[in-house]
């Protein structure tokens, strides 16, 4: 065995590309949240332009601190730390560079579309359909980077930080692509494969698991590299690391449907997402309790040091972020905190906590090292760290009290619980309005800190001279231990634990024959798989050590642990949930001119506000009706259930009241509802409604399954005509003057169509 | 049966053999940490130290 010595250049260029597009786009996605957190307390700052509104900017600001912001730092770090960790350059400068300004392009696409109302209604995937293709070219060009970075390593052992970052890539990719299944309609409209509850679910799944994915393990892969080197010693427990991972691994991707709780979602699959929640206690305070004790012996150092107190902050509120989370997840405590601010607190106290504090330490150690130049002002930066600290808890603090007190307003019930305490939706909301002013002053706090950041790193880089590091490391030409193709699937552990998942599931899904060999098959493989184990340990431990070594092997078994999860969920739910099975009650197709209105409903953003899910609780039954069935949203591409209710529950509001209420809402909303901090929405009275497009759109709910006959244009137009005409001349009627092709006729016709549904006679449908 | 996914209680066994998988996962995964020669321990948790 011979050895030499390498010398390697990193690319650096591209970390410093990323790290300042994270700081730019930070600005910006906060500046966006300070605006619309405005917006929910003085409706004015809307100014009534469709491109400044509540609905169209929200996505603008969770798309641009989760992709620009946390991406852009994500992209750093990793970059910086993989390229260390393995000793190698990243293997290719041109797809770097790809990378970097593809994302950037993304970016401003994004910033671009939807505040023009382009979007497909989908939280945090509402990016249009071409966009959507070049995020999933660019995170390929990512993949191929840093997996042929890998290859090229120097450094045989794969760093526990590389491992979370493997996860990254190969989750967030299955997800994305997975959640963004979409059949165009035109070159700026699609409608996504999925429907109605089977859509809701792909939407948590992929939802719950941005947060996990792209959130949380890559940014953990960045603390188990930063924090050791901001402390000057090795991870706390190494051991605690390993398990971390697999244990995150294995469970996250399970717990996307307690986002749907007590909702028509069928019941297994509420209580599965929710035991997974709890279950995700354990891995992430092992997780931030690692983290922490990383700094033992340097918690002197936490006086004089704003990157340590930056990351020390950071990982106190992953931990009281993963604490929150699974608390949220139980039933009971969600029946009370969903739809409520108690949601956005436990959010803002993972982005801006987690994410934000972990970006600012990681940016404040990077830049020196850089530029090579001091950091301009240490005491700009503990500025920044204490007005982001009093910020974040400012904010969280008042979105908990507003949450609670909303919900239980909302929940109160009196004379024995049958009559609701505040039955008007507005009392509950002007209850908080106080909160939600003191979350402008909380996040206002924070940018401001945020912008004391960039000025601190402007100055720093400066006339500062860039500088690329470099290292020579001691290499030995000695052949490493692969694993194969073969070894990878062909030995005990993953053979066991396929035949055992095998029986299971023939167990679980088979007829009685079926189940009875499903039973022994899965027991017989339990047996057999200790009884391997016990007289031939030697061979499992080899395989798991040697797998620590070949990061193919590694990658593909991570990609069947985050997959099994998603598939054992979805794939039940999209085979069964089709019209044919539903029992009870099935939704009534939109007419053309209802569905023109619901793509102005989604455009304009309204699911930020508005749910359209009657939980199985008596209060929601109480005030909006009887509870959502699972049947009734099947033809619903893409679903509506919604997150929050910064207003009403509109899932029964077809029929609730006559046009002309619709129509003086929309202009304005105070005039109905005094006190509503809803958006006046004057364009929807001047521009026409996209009736060309219908046919399309039509052609494409044909093909997703929605049992359209077959019109032709004409026929489509002259429905539409009918339509429009009488609602105008119920308007007449009321007095209300509006033309039959505005945007408000055919928003109109959808309101009063939503909850719409007709009796279900499956057993009938069933027969030839 | 399949379609009774959707309307059925019976199904909450999902959650119990899911459980049961991912616990025995954790474990194993536990004590094959635990038993982390110390030699590869040490290497790779100062690996972000030795730039």
């Amino acid at each position: 065995m011979s050895a030499r010595i390498v010398k390697i250049h990193y690319n650096d260029k591209v970390v410093r590309q990323f790290l300042l597009a994270s700081v730019l786009w930070g600005v910006v996605g906060m500046l966006v949240g300070v605006l619309i957190a405005s917006q929910l307390n003085f409706w004015r700052v809307n100014f009534d332009l469709p491109w400044l509104t509540f609905g169209r900017l929200r996505p603008l600001h969770t798309n641009a601190v989760i992709f620009a912001f946390v991406g852009n730092m994500m992209f750093a770090g990793v970059y910086y730390s993989t390229q260390r960790l393995v000793k190698a350059r990243l293997a290719s400068d041109f797809l770097s560079q790809l990378h970097f300004w593809g994302w950037q392009l993304i970016i401003v696409s994004a910033a671009i579309t939807l505040p023009l109302g382009f979007s497909r209604g989908k939280e945090y995937a509402e990016l249009i359909w071409p966009i959507n293709i070049a995020v999933a070219g660019i995170w390929v060009v990512f993949a191929v980077n840093f997996f042929w970075t890998l290859a090229r390593r120097q450094e045989r052992g794969l760093y526990v930080a590389i491992w979370f970052y493997i996860a990254t890539i190969i989750t967030v990719a299955m997800l994305y692509i997975v959640n963004h299944l979409s059949l165009p309609t035109s070159l700026t409209h699609s409608y996504p494969i999925f429907g109605g509850v089977q859509d809701g679910l792909v939407q948590w799944w992929y939802g719950h698991n941005a947060v996990a994915f792209f959130l949380t393990t890559p940014i953990l892969g960045i603390m188990y590299y930063f924090v050791p080197k901001a402390a000057e010693r090795p991870v706390y427990s190494y051991r605690l690391s390993v398990i971390h991972f697999w244990s995150l691994v294995f469970v996250y991707i399970w717990a996307g449907p307690h986002h749907l709780l007590n909702t028509a979602l069928p019941y297994w699959l509420q209580i599965l997402g929710m035991t997974f929640s709890l279950m995700l206690w354990a891995p992430s305070w092992g997780g931030m309790l690692n983290g922490l004790l990383t700094l033992r012996g340097a918690w002197h150092k936490l006086r004089t040091e704003p990157v340590l107190k930056f990351f020390a902050a950071a990982v106190t509120f992953y931990g009281m972020a993963t604490f929150e989370g699974p608390l949220l997840s139980i039933r009971s405590v969600n029946a009370l905190a969903h739809y409520s601010d108690w949601i956005i607190g436990h959010v803002h106290a993972g982005a801006l906590g987690w994410n934000g504090f972990m970006a600012a330490g990681m940016i404040y150690w990077l830049v020196p090292r850089l530029w090579n130049r001091p950091l301009h002002s240490n005491s700009l930066a503990n500025v920044h760290f204490w007005l982001g600290l009093v910020g974040i808890l400012l904010y969280v603090a008042a979105m908990w009290v507003s949450g609670i007190t909303q919900g239980l307003m909302l929940n109160a019930t009196a004379e024995g619980g049958t009559v609701l305490v505040y039955p008007n939706f507005l009392d509950t909301l002007n209850a908080i309005r106080p909160l939600m002013a003191l979350r402008i002053v909380g996040g206002t706090l924070y940018l401001a800190g945020f912008l004391l950041l960039g000025y601190n790193v402007l100055r720093t880089i400066r006339g500062a001279e860039v500088v690329d590091g470099s290292a020579e490391v001691l290499v030995e030409d000695a052949p490493s231990p692969r694993v194969g193709v073969v070894g990878t699937f062909a030995n005990p552990p993953v053979v066991f634990s396929v035949l055992g998942t095998l029986f299971a599931c023939v167990w679980m899904f088979g007829g009685d024959f079926l189940r009875l060999v499903g039973l022994f098959g899965t027991i017989t493989s339990v047996i057999i798989a200790w009884l391997h184990f016990e007289t031939k340990k030697r061979g499992w431990s080899d395989w798991y050590d040697r797998l620590l070594l070949n990061a193919a092997p590694f990658t593909v078994l991570t990609f069947i642990a985050v997959a099994a999860g998603g598939l054992i969920q979805i794939i039940p739910t999209v085979l069964v949930n089709r019209a044919r099975n539903v029992e009870d009650r099935i939704q009534v197709p939109y007419t053309p001119l209802e569905l023109a209105g619901r793509d102005i409903y989604i455009s304009e953003g309204c699911y930020n506000c508005h749910s359209q899910m009657i939980r199985t609780l008596v209060p929601d039954v109480m005030r909006y009706g009887d509870y959502s069935r699972l049947g009734e949203s099947i033809y619903d591409h893409p679903y509506q259930w919604g997150s929050r209710r910064i207003g009403p529950d509109l899932a029964r509001e077809g029929g609730k009241y006559p046009d002309s209420w619709h129509f003086q809402h929309m202009m304005n909303p105070r005039a109905i509802s005094p006190g509503s901090n809803m958006p006046n929405y004057p364009w929807l009275f001047e521009n026409d409604a996209d009736v060309a497009a219908l046919p399309a759109k039509i052609s494409v709910q044909r093909t997703l399954g929605v049992p359209y006959p077959e019109w032709t244009p004409a026929e489509i137009q002259a429905r539409v005509d009918e339509q429009a005409a009488g609602i105008v001349a119920r308007l007449r009627d009321a007095d209300l003057r509006v033309e039959p092709s505005r945007r408000i006729v055919a928003l109109i016709a959808y309101l009063q169509k939503v909850g719409k549904s007709e009796p279900a006679h499956p057993a009938l449908a069933a027969k030839p | 049966m399949f379609r009774r996914l959707l309307l059925d209680n019976w199904t909450g066994i999902f959650t119990l053999v899911a459980f049961v998988t991912a616990l025995s996962i954790y474990l194993s995964i536990t004590w094959r940490a635990l038993r982390m020669p110390r030699v590869q321990r040490d290497h790779f948790a100062n690996l972000p130290l030795n730039d």
